[in-house]
């Protein structure tokens, strides 16, 4: 390692401006891939025969394609079919390598994500759902307010995971020209032929990356807890309103 | 197309690497992962503060950070060592470099999912447990490990297919798996498309090998908790 | 008790062997060059897996010349430092070319080959390689290369520069009409990219001969703490220079005799 280079500025202004990338990335894919996903776990487990194995191919086909592929073919591939090359579809997505990546991360993210919240729909116990349809709510009432948020609650951690590998997947919008900031760790590191020193740099940025992903989950947790049985010192009305 | 066909078994064969590199690493995990839980649920006041220290540093270093390290810097330090103590340096497989290294960071991701997964079981059931005269030990290994790892399994088959294609950085160190060599024959015959589509059938083979083991589990675990 | 220490001794013994990987052979020091093999027709594979091209035809026979035993490595560049600073190889090649700023931190035994930048454009692009004619087009390139480097220093500020991992990637773009003219190396692109489609690409104008960029040539590197392997290394390189052998092979990789200086 070169402490010369670790606290050079021209290393940390490379990275700083791919760090925005970084994040950029992460949130607009997660988000995309959270809706798109939990509508394939709800498909996947409620829908038709039809359906649902049309979310099972949908999930195992882009949780298995390598996502470094997946942007390969729809960047650089894309282009090569002839009706994709002109209309808005050219003009918003393809044309951008940024937009690409969006969408490349978006839909493996949203087969990852199906299946994080497949797991925690099948952990909610019988008798919550139970409970549900015994106090007359419709099966949408049931899924909506009561196996959603606590299956979501449950694979909460699966979805700080799913973002961190997110945050760290983005190097790979590199292939593209789209430099994150492990993607300019390694450019700067080609420059000054030094493949670890800018990686140690990054590594620090990714600490604070992953300690802000870890404080969002656990506010999500809290956010999604049950309310507290009758008795206790409870103030949720909000959650209460659940069973009314 | 043509031009990437004699090259077929030449990146297939980057399959063998892949496999026994993401099988290795996951077991790895997995043991980590499932210790640190265990670990953390005997209520040791040492636990929490240094698992949670764990999954808080593994999971943010880079990976291709991780296996520098344990390959260049165990390398360079091995060969001090050697120097000051006189003894002749033994030269660290990439492979054990990249199991070590992949291995120890993606056990703070099992972590998480173990623990989740233990969260979900309702406490009855160990109580219940030692009702009725199980010993601690017995409580782990016949009931707690056990639905531990049916909970966990949709989280593992994610980690695992996460895990299938972190293998490709094993690349940088010399290991050369399908992802390195489809990029190898990318390059040396200009069809990039042909090359990753070779690629692409070989992950999806090994996701549907995946999908079955886990289809399996699930289905053998519903029934034992049915009956 | 007994078991356990059985057990343990077994667990040494299986560990010893996963750690060493491979012995080590101490009779005769063997040198370990590395390269990405991905870069035809310096370096690539054929489909059984051999590393075939300019770079190993010319390290091969620079090794039998100067006598030493050398083994070449197939490095993916994003560890090629990594591996040179720790000790697993000793020497990179693989068509790097000389800088200023390289030579401060290695050792660089060379020139072995001294080839143009040019620029690679459709053949329909009225781009002559000039700064006017690039003025508010975009020109795709490898990242950290001497042609980011040109791009960066002769070209400016009007000219968006887009940075690709690998030159197909930044040829690709060229065909999907992201990018206007690609700047690669000449050895490179003609082989390649030019005599292999004629009918879609041209070279654009003069070649760049700049020695802030290429004039240099391309050199090996070795560690500065290696000073006796880079003399001999040169040495090598300055007889297969006399011999005629360097020119034989690139006439048989880039189709004609490349100056070496």
């Amino acid at each position: 390692m070169s402490e010369s280079l670790f606290f050079s500025t021209t290393l940390w202004f490379s990275i700083l401006r791919g760090l925005q990338i970084t994040i950029l990335l992460t949130v607009l894919s997660m988000a995309f891939g959270l809706i798109l996903g939990t509508a394939l776990a709800l498909v996947r487990v409620y829908g038709s025969a039809l359906a649902s194995s049309v979310a099972a191919t949908y999930i195992f086909v882009f949780r298995g394609i390598p996502l470094l592929i997946l942007l390969y073919f729809l960047y650089y591939g894309a282009p090569q079919i002839s009706f994709l090359r002109t209309g808005l579809l050219w003009d918003v997505l393809f044309s951008s390598a940024f937009g690409t990546c969006i969408l490349a991360f978006s839909l493996n993210n949203a087969a990852y994500l199906a299946e994080a919240v497949r797991g925690g729909i099948l952990t909610v116990k019988k008798g919550q759902i139970e409970a549900g349809f015994a106090i007359g709510l419709t099966t949408r009432k049931v899924i909506s307010r009561i196996t959603l948020p606590i299956a979501m609650r449950n694979c909460l951690s699966q979805i700080g995971n799913e973002t961190i590998f997110t945050i760290k997947a983005s190097s790979i919008a590199s292939i593209v020209t789209v430099r994150d900031l492990l993607g300019q760790a390694q450019y700067v590191g080609n420059i000054y032929y030094d493949n670890i020193t800018p990686l140690l740099a990054a590594a620090i940025l990714y600490l604070v990356l992953v300690q802000i992903v870890e404080r969002l989950i656990r506010w999500a947790d809290r956010a999604l807890k049950p309310a507290p049985l009758a008795g206790a010192k409870g103030k949720r009305p909000n959650q209460l309103q659940v069973v009314s | 197309m043509h031009a990437t066909l004699p090259f077929l078994p030449y990146i297939v064969g980057g399959l063998a690497v892949t496999i026994l590199a993401s099988l290795v690493t996951f077991a790895c995990a997995v043991a980590i992962g499932l210790a640190a839980t265990l670990w953390m649920t005997t209520g040791h006041p040492a636990a929490g503060p240094i698992v949670r220290a764990y999954v808080a540093i593994f999971r943010s270093l880079p990976e291709l950070l991780c296996i520098f390290l344990v390959y260049y810097g165990c390398e360079i330090a091995l060969q001090k060592a050697a120097v000051s103590f006189g003894f002749r340096p033994i030269p660290i497989s990439p492979f054990l470099a990249v199991t070590v290294a992949i291995g120890v960071q993606f056990g703070a991701y099992s972590v998480q999912i173990f623990s989740d997964a233990h969260r979900s079981i309702n406490p009855g059931l160990f109580e219940a447990a030692h009702a009725l005269g199980l010993s601690p030990r017995k409580v782990t290994t016949r009931v707690a490990i056990p639905l531990i790892l049916q909970a966990a399994i949709p989280g593992l088959s994610n980690l695992f297919s996460v895990m299938l294609k972190v293998s490709a950085l094993a690349s940088v160190i010399g290991l050369e798996e399908v992802t390195r060599r489809a990029k190898i024959v990318a390059g040396s015959t200009r069809e990039p498309f042909a090359a990753y589509a070779v690629a692409v059938v070989c992950f999806l083979v090994i996701a549907a090998a995946a999908a079955l083991l886990q289809a399996r589990l699930e289905r053998s675990f519903r029934s034992t908790r049915e009956a | 008790m007994t078991i356990w220490r059985k057990r343990l001794q077994a667990a040494a013994i299986l560990l010893g062997c996963i750690i060493a990987g491979t012995p080590v052979s101490a009779q005769q020091q063997k040198y370990v060059v590395g390269m990405d093999a991905a870069y035809p027709p310096f370096v690539s594979v054929n489909s059984d897996g051999q590393m075939i091209g300019f770079e190993i035809d010319f390290m091969n026979a620079l090794c039998a010349e100067i006598k030493i035993q050398c083994e070449i490595q197939n490095v993916p560049y994003d560890g090629i430092f990594a591996a040179l600073e720790a000790g697993k190889i000793d020497v990179i090649a693989g068509g790097n070319n000389i800088t200023d700023e390289r030579k401060q931190k290695y050792l660089m035994p060379g020139p072995y080959l001294r080839g143009p930048l040019a620029f690679i454009v459709p053949v329909s692009s009225t781009i002559d390689g000039s700064k006017e004619s690039l003025k508010g087009k975009t020109v795709g390139t490898v990242g950290g290369s001497v042609q980011e480097k040109y791009m960066r220093e002769q070209i400016g500020r009007e000219t968006t520069v887009k940075l690709y991992d690998s030159m197909d990637a930044a040829v690709l773009d060229l065909d999907a009409g992201r990018v206007d003219a690609v700047l690669s190396e000449e050895l490179q692109a003609l082989p390649g990219y030019i005599q292999a489609k004629p009918d879609t690409y041209k070279l654009a104008g003069k070649s760049i001969y700049d020695p802030a960029y290429m004039g240099q040539g391309k050199g090996l590197m070795v560690r500065k703490t290696d000073a006796s392997l880079a003399e001999n290394l040169q040495k090598g390189i300055d007889a297969m220079i006399a011999n005629g052998k360097l020119a034989e092979f690139s006439k048989k990789w880039f189709g004609k005799a490349v100056p070496a200086r």
